[in-house]
Formats: C-alpha cells, structure tokens, sequence
C-alpha cells in the first residue's frame, strides 16, 4: 500500500529520466565532436548500412559460381576481382559485413546479458552465490579467448551461430567483472540509502537507481566486446571453424585465399582491408567513448 | 610473503579443477564416437565394444573424468586415437615449436614496442607522440593472421626471401632456422607491440612527473642518465607486467598463426586433432595450455609484487 506513494515520490526527488536524456544527448554530442569519436561513429554507421543494404549494394550474386570467370584481377566489372570460383569478391565483402556485424551483435549482446545478469546478481546478493559465481567466470577467463573458442565451436560443430555463441560465452566474464564492480562501490552510495529509506524495494534498487549509475563502464565494455568479437569471428572462420563455405564471410575468405597467393594477391589483401576498417572504427569509437563518458580519463 | 603465495597458490586449484572439467565436458560433446575413430572404419561391432571397454568409454562419465583427471595429474593424458601414441609425447614434440614462436614474439613486442613507447613519452603531445599513437591505431586493427599473408605476399611472394610456411628446426640450422621463424614471430608480435608501446608511454610519463626524477634533474644530472637510470628502471616495471600478461595472448595467439605458416606447434596438433576427433589429444594441450596460461598470471603478479616494494608491503600488511 505504500509502494505506490514511495514510488511517485522517489520519482518526483530524483527525476532521473530527465538528466539521462540530456546525458545521452550530450554524450553523442560530444563523441561527434571528438576527432577518433566522429571517425568511429562513421566508420561504424557507414558498414551496418553495407550490412543492412547488402542485397542492393553488393554488384553480383556472393555465391553464384561462373566458370571462365576465376581469380580475375580487379576490374571492370569485377571492381576487387575475383574468386577461385570466379566469385565477385566486392560482392562477397559486402554480404560478409553482415557476417562479421551479425556474430558482434549476438556475442555482446547475449555475453552482455548473461555476465551483467549475473553480475547483478552475485554483487546484490553477495556471499556463496557470489564466491560461486566469480569462480566459473575465472575458469572461463582461465583460457585464452581464441582456444575456449575453438574448443567450444568444434563441441557445438562449426558454423556462424556457434561462433557468436562461443565468443559471447568469451565475453560473459568480463561484463560480470565490471557489473559486479561498479555494483559494489554504488551499493554503498547514499543515494541508494536514500532510496532504501524511502522504501525501495531491492529490485527497484537496482532497475531504477544502480543500473543507470553504472551504464557508461558497461558502454564502452560493449564498443572493447565488439571489435573482440569481429577478431574473434573472423579468426573463427579462418581456422574453419564459423562462416562454412559457400558463405562470404572475411575471416573464410583470407583463409581460402592462402592457395592462390602466387596467382591472386588481391584475393589475400582485400578482405583483409575490410576488417581492418571495422576494426579501426570500432577501436577508435571504444577509445572516443572511454574520453567521453569518463571525466576523470579526459586528461590522460 | 610466503602466507600471501600460499594463499594465491591454493586459489589457483579450484580454478584448474574447474577448467579441467569444462574440457572434459566440452570434449564429450563433440558428436562422433571415438571408439569408431581408434579402431577404424572397418572395425566390426565387436571391436568396437572392446576397444570401448579397453578406454573405459563405456563406464559412466563421471567415472571417466575421475580416471583422466588422476592420470593427469601424473600427465599422462592418455593415447592418441589416430597416432596410437601418448599424447603427452605429441605434445613434447610440439611444445617447443610454439615456445619458440611465442618467446621470439616477446621478445620482438618489447623490442617494437618500448622505443616507440618512450619515444612517445619523451615527445608527449609533439608531433611524434601523435604519429606514434596514429601507428598504434593501425597496428591494433591489423588481425595477426591477415599480417602474416601480407608478410607471405611480400616476402615469399614477391621477393621470394623467405620460406611461406614450415619450420626449419633451430639446432642443426641455426643460421638457417630465423628464415622461418621471422615471420610468424613478428606477425603475432606487432599486434602486442602497440600495447607494449601504450603502457611504456603512461607507464614513463607518471615516472616522469615523480619527485625523485625531479630530484635527479636538481642533482645536476644529465638528461640520458636521469632517463634511462631514474625514469626507464622504475617505469620498466609496469612494463613488464604487461609483457608478462601478453605472453599468454602470445601463446594464445599461435594457434591461428600456426595454421597461417604451417608451423607445426601445439596450436596446429589441436586443430588437427579437432578434424580428426582425437579428443585425448585436444583434452590434453587445452590442459596443459590453460595450466601454463594460470601459472603465468600467478607468476606475473608475484613479480609485481617481488619488484615493487611497496606492493610487497601492503601485501604482507594486509594478511
């Protein structure tokens, strides 16, 4: 019966949902204005548009195998060349963008929502689920990142989607890290004594007051997860173990072009090139982010 | 001291007992029967069920891992399916290969990475420090497999200088054995140097800024002395810490940089061994590689502590 009137009134108080609008709007803001920000944003912006208008961008079929055709040098109208197979390998980077961005998104968003679920969890709830928690996430930081992803595409068979099952599984306990950590030095905050003493329950605590609080370490945790993940994926792929052929995929791609380097050298540097930007842009947006959202780095 | 390495020694056995299991697990999903795999494609049902019962594949799976886990211990990770031979042997064989590979690589990343990194440092905020950082840039979006064919195209390819893949053993051809070693080693180095050089620039600058190079400079001190005496000895420290955590991203990074060169390491007889479903193979270097992976973080934190005193101290204070 008091929940109701607790929960106006803390509303009423605090008036969060206004200062976090104007947050995010200056915090975009300022990432445009920030050199390596405007560059990361772009870069970024510019490839999930590839990867969203592949169909229409990509000039041919990325599978369609045209005898005659093979490991043409590029031009006209095969602008980067072509495959073993006579692929357009233009056409086979641009639908890999949707590979590449498709794998970054399912490993941070679902490493994301396990580690910071747990992360919750365990720094709320503290004591044995806590300690248990903590241990099975070091077992998985116990491994370098590309062997826990090979062990754990080859048990799940090779494939895009165990690939972004295995390399969110890598980013699991890094998100539990920083959730638990920021959890536990803003438990002891006043605001949340506050809310407490107003009424709060526990998971209002946390949705409403903790979760807002330790958004911007968890931000530019995601942009650090994403550029891991596009490696990750394309590393994957490379050893044969995601994207399986026909599909374009950049990581298949530079593994495939390992046999015609003597014939075809654009075929070894142009998706390679790919990555390389999307790399940088994601880089250069963690980097632009970490300045932005974090007075105390902007000095450094 | 000894109560704190104690105590971050034991800490360390829960983890290992945790990996081990989760490579057992992981290595028993892996669809394909490896009984099938020991004996043959021609093997008939009987033998099957004894080469099944020989392994102990038929007993229950909890019993399995207790019977690998205590023959472990003693590294015995049991028979290759497909060589017939104990693994612990392919690893020996392999082992050194990848050690090669991964200490010529530290050794390369400080090499690249510490000049660039005081460089930087004694240039902040001057031309150089930005074209040093704009380098750094780069190099970290570079994927060490995509290096090594760029390396391969130019080297092998287009200048025909080096070997493309393969490795030319060290002890019968020393003069021979960089040929194929330099490649590989700078590819997985260069993507590591950049973080090397990160940490040689903070790492200098907060030394810089410290009373005692103040101090050194009133002394009357020259320039080079105050650098490499005062400021380079202490910021080494961080230095390598960060060296020592990217040794195992470096042994890490070998398995891809092995199947870029053909270089026959710990990372291609676990590739191999992934496509021929020899799991005791693969259950075994995973092993052994997340048990060096966790001593070396241990170690690194007890070389912090052994090289900075006041870590020391506060460690010992706080137990």
């Amino acid at each position: 019966m008091a929940e109701v009137s607790v929960g106006t009134s803390t509303e009423q108080l605090f008036a969060r949902e206004a200062p976090a609008r104007s947050l995010l709007w200056t915090s975009i803001l300022r990432l445009l204005c920030h050199p390596q920000g405007a560059f990361g944003l772009l870069v970024t912006a510019l490839l999930v548009i590839v990867a969203i208008a592949a169909p229409y961008l990509a000039p041919f079929d990325p599978i369609a195998i045209r005898s005659g055709q093979e490991l043409k040098a590029p031009s006209a109208p095969y602008l980067l060349g072509t495959d073993q197979y006579g692929r357009d390998i233009l056409s086979r980077i641009i639908w890999g963008t949707r590979v590449s961005l498709a794998v970054g998104l399912l490993a941070v968003a679902l490493g994301a929502l396990v580690g910071m679920g747990t992360g919750l969890i365990g720094g709320y709830v503290g004591g044995r689920a806590e300690a248990l928690l903590s241990r099975i996430w070091d077992t998985i930081l116990a491994f370098p990142a590309i062997l826990l992803g090979v062990a754990v595409t080859a048990a799940l068979g090779p494939g895009v989607f165990n690939a972004g099952i295995a390399v969110a599984i890598i980013n699991m306990p890094i998100f539990f890290r920083i959730t638990r950590a920021s959890l536990l030095v803003e438990k002891e905050k006043d605001y949340v004594a506050a809310a407490r003493a107003l009424g709060a329950t526990d998971v209002r605590i946390v949705c409403r007051e903790i979760i807002p609080n330790t958004v911007s370490p968890i931000i530019v945790q995601i942009t650090v997860a994403m550029a891991q993940a596009v490696l990750l994926e394309a590393g994957l792929s490379f050893l044969g173990l995601g994207a399986q052929p026909p599909e374009p995929s950049w990581g298949s791609m530079l593994s495939e072009s390992r046999q015609y380097l003597r014939q075809a050298a654009w075929y070894g540097i142009f998706p390679g090139v790919a990555l390389m930007i999307l790399l940088a842009g994601l880089n250069a947006l963690s980097d632009a982010l970490r300045d932005v959202l974090d007075p105390r780095q902007i000095n450094r | 001291m000894a109560a704190y390495l104690a105590n971050r020694v034991i800490q360390l056995i829960p983890i290992l007992l945790l990996a081990s299991l989760l490579i057992f697990t992981i290595m028993h999903l892996i669809p394909g029967d490896p009984a099938y795999v020991y004996a043959g494609p021609d093997a008939t049902p009987e033998t099957l069920a004894a080469v099944r019962n020989t392994m102990g594949l038929d007993r229950p799976l909890p019993v399995q891992y207790l019977l690998w886990l205590s023959h472990a211990l003693r590294l015995d990770f049991g028979v290759s399916y497909t060589s017939k031979y104990p693994v612990i042997v392919l690893i020996q064989q392999k082992a050194w290969a990848t050690l090669e590979l991964a200490v010529t690589a530290a050794i390369l990343q400080v090499v690249i990475g510490m000049p660039l990194g005081i460089l930087a440092a004694l240039n902040q905020r001057r031309w150089i420090d930005y074209v040093i950082s704009l380098y750094n840039s780069i190099v970290m979006a570079v994927p060490n497999f995509w290096l090594g064919i760029l390396l391969i195209l130019l080297f092998s390819v287009h200048f025909r200088l080096l070997p493309p893949a393969g490795r030319i053993e060290f002890l019968p051809h020393p003069a021979l054995a960089w040929k194929s070693l330099i490649m590989p080693a700078f590819s997985l180095a260069l993507f590591a140097s950049a973080t090397v050089t990160r940490f040689t620039r903070a790492a200098m600058l907060e030394v810089l800024g410290e009373h005692y190079v103040r101090t050194a400079r009133a002394k009357g001190l020259k320039e080079r002395v105050v650098i490499v005496r005062h400021a380079l000895r202490n910021a080494l420290i961080s230095v390598i810490t960060v060296v020592g955590i990217q040794f195992g991203y470096l042994l890490g990074g070998a398995v891809i940089i092995e199947s870029v060169f053909a270089w026959p390491g710990m990372g291609r007889l676990i590739m191999q061994g992934i496509a021929n479903r020899d799991y005791t193979v693969v259950q075994g270097a995973l092993v052994l590689f997340v048990a060096v992976f966790v001593v070396l973080n241990l170690l690194i934190d007890l070389s912090y502590a052994f090289l900075d005193p006041r870590v020391r101290l506060s460690a010992e204070g706080g137990t």
